[in-house]
């Protein structure tokens, strides 16, 4: 007990400085990818010196992204008079704390191992002088045992904040953000959980996250097994961050920002905070679910060792979220945004039916685990199958009423007349 | 009693919902003549559901408990609702336009399925009210009957009237709800169960151990039957009943008539059934005096100043709560028909039933100037225009008086007779004037049909579901009332078992006295 | 499979999530603090003004929205709850044992259950409430 709260604590000061420190490098890095994909350069001169130290040179921009900290810190946090104020100041707390929360079950570190008994110096308050027996304790925040539930339940209370600031704003755009960005996030988090319930059910039943990294780390990774349950996950990972292509909370050109319309200063900040942790929280989540946690692809590491084996685990964890948060600034910058019967529809025209079809096929599998013929690339099959089966029979589907009967203004493109 | 058990006894529910999702489903389809069988699908689930129940109770070798009676009884009544109910989707002009290939089809307008679904639903409700033996069985299947009414009621007429009483209904049914479900949270503190059986057994230690049940219990069960009397329309909570009976389409206004009401009482018997067999707190006792008293009293004199037929039949329906309630007092009897006070309600909510239904079912048969007949000036001289019409109105009218020859005659010597059973004689002797006060507006009602002047403007509806459930449900109130003996002591086995105790039934050799005794 | 056994309990391992709470709540509150001593403040009229493009802003921004976005919350509801039921289902199901009797009951369950929220959802498709156009 006491060994686990001492290195969940430890883990949590690591972790919590390494995801701050790195939301606002991510944010350079989202510059950098943006230049690169529009055959920009991007930041490229701030150094270190912020006009004050001795630093010389360009320091590949690196003093971007504390820059823009430290200008946020200073510019005015105007508060506008109209605005419901306990509720104002309220929304960008309430969107900081579910995702500094929902991160703590994720295993960063696999299993350390307190091989000998040590004592507790003696200088520390309230445990000084403890003798601690050698044990096994995870490297996480909190290793409770409802493990991917936990995310899921942190997760979606996300959207608070996000509907408080649009409605406390009392604007228009911001009323219209918070609207769409409830409505998004709600139909995204059905197809998601379904994607969970998936991996559970083929999992063993496992719900502790380290569970799952176990069964990967020892088999085979979860996306070669269900290729398409991955990509509708991670598309849900991006609804759930409101990340482009699904960022029409904040839509720049038709809502100027949605729901953060009227904020300013580090109030504003923090939405954009928001959602970088949530992006690192969700490539977590993907990984953990999907690409085998800190599993190394070919060696088979050991399970449990030392501080050594324990940092080699996170950096492999940490490289493989790097990688996922490339891709979705790669997609951010090179699809263009859905409109919001498009975002509606996809949610619950195809991938809910299609996480339902994979759910059903996949409990059926699993009632036959134990035949002769079972095999997990049954899934896989499973997932193909669903794959050509939305194909095949996707564009007869009926394709229901016209809710809104487009009215043909005369003079328009729709107009019988002209 | 394990889930095994309890799901084979739901099998007819399980006919009936499996009929409700083939509705909605069917409901939608493009063709109309595929939509029209939406009612006949609805017809086939509710036989399904009565042969499964028939053939239950042929396994147990009679009906024994209220259960199978009740169902069986739904499945009755449901059917002669659904001939009036038939055509309620039709009358809507937006359904007619669509059927009629004047609008497009559009599945978002029609209502077709709806309707018949939430008509399954409701009647799935009713059952599940009788089946349950746990409180939050109870809640679910109390709502599970109401929230399709609210939507039926709202959205069964083009009517603005018909939106706001579906509204007002709804938010006073909520309110209701409330007030019930607050009780039974107040039942599970006072005795940490939910199950009605232990909830007994925790009731039988309280009296062992102070020689009377907790305050606390009193008060929770009080608040539960305050709460279901927004179901029955009983006093306190029966301000809803005439505006929403107006506004309603008569077949639906049919269907308000027998269907809460019949859950409601259902659950308040079982609701009584949660106290130690032969002790009734004086606070529950004085509550249901009062209750049925004023009830009786209110729905007959406000009976007497309307001038719609439908408002006259509301109060009436309030009325007949109130002689319901009498039984009520009744309700721990011997086996004996006439002393027990569950077999006589069981009796009475069909008898009721049968000549409520007949009287709607009239007026939904009739309609002038394009709107549905409802005012005593539509019925006027209805001798003259549509004679058969005005015996059906004629015969339903005096059973619900209760005059010798109908059923409603029957029904009411045993309310009063188990009430005066139990030495109920003042409130008995209230009910008698009572009904002799009813007698003025129901030969109102029928004096108008017979000896009025018709102006001639009223008219039948099209189609014949309407006049023959009339037809069928007065000559059933005619025929029961002459022989009604079969019905009687099918009641009367329905209710002569502890009720709401349902795994008492199962298992009589336990009787819960050994039970008390060994805990 | 590698058995590891960890000497933990279980209450006490939601301590740590307290103590990030506090650290997320502090975080937050020190940063909105802390921004609004750090920076300038000034106010104006037309600073003031709920921002409409430049426009004058007409009305208030408190109105009646599309039915739609409640529908969609009922909908969530129906298969939100139903979903949450189904976690526990799927965390027992591939432990029963080979030849388990329960087996054929437990995929069954599961199956009617989806079933009534797949006609809910067909239905709910067939009436238009996922079409946005």
């Amino acid at each position: 007990m006491l060994p686990q709260f001492i290195v969940s604590v430890i883990t949590i000061l690591v972790v919590i400085h390494v995801i701050l420190l790195s939301c606002s490098y991510l944010i350079f890095l989202e510059r950098k990818v943006a230049a690169w994909t529009q055959d920009r350069i991007g930041p490229n001169r701030t150094n270190f010196s912020f006009g004050l130290l001795p630093f010389k040179g360009k320091h590949f921009g690196l003093g971007q992204a504390l820059a823009d900290g430290i200008k946020l810190f200073f510019k005015e946090d105007y508060t506008p008079p109209q605005v419901d104020r306990v509720l104002f100041i309220l929304a960008p707390i309430i969107v900081v704390i579910p995702a500094l929360l929902s991160w703590a079950v994720i295993p960063w570190g696999g299993y350390y191992l307190f091989d000998q008994a040590f004592t507790v110096p003696a200088w520390l308050p309230l445990l000084g002088g403890v003798v601690v027996s050698p044990t096994i304790v995870n490297v996480t925040a909190a290793p409770i045992n409802i493990g991917v539930v936990y995310i899921l339940a942190i997760g979606s209370t996300a959207v608070y904040g996000v509907v408080v600031g649009g409605y406390a704003s009392n604007n228009k755009y911001s009323f219209l953000g918070g609207l769409r960005a409830t409505a998004q996030m709600l139909s995204y988090e059905i197809p998601m959980a379904l994607c969970v319930l998936v991996v559970i059910l083929t999992s063993h039943g496992a719900l502790g996250a380290d569970q799952f990294v176990h069964q990967q780390a020892n088999g085979v990774w979860n996306i070669f097994y269900q290729p398409l349950l991955a990509i509708i996950f991670f598309a849900c990972v991006l609804a759930e961050c409101n990340r482009a292509p699904f960022d029409l909370a904040e839509a720049e050109q038709e809502l100027v920002g949605g729901y953060h319309t009227e904020y300013s200063s580090m109030k504003w900040a923090l939405f954009f905070l928001g959602e970088y942790i949530h992006m690192i929280t969700g490539a977590g989540f993907f990984t953990l679910l999907f690409l085998g946690g800190w599993d190394l692809p070919i060696i088979q590491e050991p399970l449990i060792g030392g501080l050594g084996l324990v940092l080699l685990k996170f950096i492999v964890f940490a490289s493989k979220i790097l990688v996922l948060l490339f891709v979705m600034m790669w997609i951010r910058w090179t699809l263009p945004r859905f409109r919001f019967d498009q975002l509606m529809r996809l949610a619950w025209r195809a991938l809910i039916p299609l996480a339902l079809l994979i759910l059903l096929a996949s409990g059926f599998l699993v009632f036959k685990q134990h035949a002769k013929w079972f095999s997990p690339w049954l899934y896989t099959a499973v997932n193909i199958g669903a794959i050509v089966l939305a194909a095949v029979i996707g564009p007869f589907l009926p394709q229901g009423p016209p809710m809104n009967r487009k009215v043909g203004l005369a003079g328009s493109r729709f107009s019988p007349v002209v | 009693m394990n889930m095994a058990e309890k799901i084979a006894g739901v099998w007819p529910e399980i006919a009936l919902l499996l009929g409700a999702a083939l509705c909605l489903l069917v409901g939608l389809a493009r063709s109309v003549a595929i939509r029209r069988f939406t009612g006949w699908i609805a017809a086939a689930s509710l036989l399904v559901a009565g042969w499964i129940v028939a053939a239950q109770v042929c396994n147990a070798g009679g009906v024994i408990g209220l259960t199978p009676y009740i169902k069986l009884a739904v499945v009755a009544v449901g059917l002669i609702l659904l001939m009036v109910a038939a055509a309620v989707p039709v009358q809507l002009k937006m359904t007619r336009d669509i059927e009629a290939g004047r609008e497009p089809f559009e599945p978002g307008l029609v209502i077709r399925g709806e309707f018949f679904a939430f008509f399954l639903f409701s009647l799935t409700g009713v059952m599940l009210t009788a089946d349950a033996s746990d409180l939050v069985w109870l809640f679910l299947a109390l709502e599970l009957t109401s929230l399709p009414t609210y939507v039926m009621v709202a959205t069964s007429r083009d009517r603005v009237e018909a939106q706001e009483s579906g509204v007002k209904y709804f938010f006073l049914g909520a309110m209701a709800a409330a007030v019930f479900l607050y009780g039974f949270a107040l039942i599970y503190g006072a005795t940490g169960q939910t199950s009605f059986s232990l909830i007994v057994d925790a009731a039988n230690q309280q009296i062992a151990a102070q020689g009377r049940i907790s305050p606390l219990l009193t008060t929770g069960i009080v608040l539960s039957l305050l709460g279901v009397a927004f179901k029955i329309a009983a006093v306190p909570m029966h301000f809803y009943a005439a505006d929403v009976y107006q506004g309603a389409t008569t077949a639906v206004t049919a269907f308000l008539a027998f269907v809460p009401k019949t859950a409601g009482f259902v659950a308040l018997i079982a609701l009584l059934g949660l106290l130690p067999d032969g002790y009734v707190p004086p606070a529950i006792t004085w509550l249901l005096w009062i209750m049925a008293a004023l009830t009786m009293t209110v729905g007959n004199v406000l009976g007497l100043m309307q001038s719609n037929v439908k408002r006259v039949l509301a109060y009436s329906s309030i009325a007949h709560s109130g002689y319901m309630l009498v039984g009520l007092l009744a309700l721990h009897g011997s086996g004996d028909a006439l002393g027990n006070g569950t077999a006589a309600i069981l009796f009475y909510l069909v008898a009721y039933g049968l000549a409520t239904i007949g009287a709607f079912a009239v007026l939904g048969s009739l309609q002038a100037r394009g709107e549905e007949a409802e005012t005593f000036d539509d019925i006027s001289g209805l001798v003259r225009t549509h004679p058969v019409l005005a015996g059906v109105m004629l015969l339903s009218v005096l059973s619900l008086l209760g005059l010798p020859p109908m059923i409603g005659f029957l029904g009411k010597i045993y309310l009063f007779g188990s009430a005066i059973q139990h030495g109920f004689v003042g409130l008995v002797v209230i009910a008698v004037l009572n009904s002799a006060v009813s007698a003025v507006y129901y030969l109102r009602i029928a004096s108008a049909c017979f000896f009025g002047d018709s102006e001639g403007h009223t008219v039948s509806t099209p189609g014949i579901s309407r006049p023959l459930a009339a037809g069928i449900a007065a000559v059933a109130a005619l025929i029961l009332g002459f022989a009604g003996g079969r019905l009687v002591s099918t009641a009367r086995d329905a209710g002569g078992f502890p009720t709401g105790r349902n795994d008492v039934v199962t298992t009589p050799s336990q009787p819960p006295a050994a039970t008390t005794a060994s805990r | 499979m590698t058995t590891i056994t960890l000497a933990v309990s279980e209450f006490g391992l939601y301590a740590p999530v307290g103590i990030l709470l506090l650290m997320a709540i502090g975080f937050g509150v020190a940063n909105v603090a802390l921004s609004t001593v750090l920076g300038p403040s000034r106010h104006g009229k037309v600073k003031g003004m709920v921002y409409e493009s430049g426009m004058n802003p007409i009305g208030s921004a408190k109105r009646r929205f599309n039915v739609r976005f409640y529908i969609v919350a009922m909908t969530f509801l129906v298969f939100d709850v139903e979903i949450v039921f189904l976690y526990p289902w799927a965390s027992v199901f591939p432990s029963l044992a080979e030849g388990s009797p329960y087996g054929v009951l437990f995929l069954s369950r599961m199956l009617f259950f989806v079933l009534t929220s797949i006609i809910a959802f067909a239905y709910a498709w067939r009436k238009g409430v996922f079409r946005y156009d």
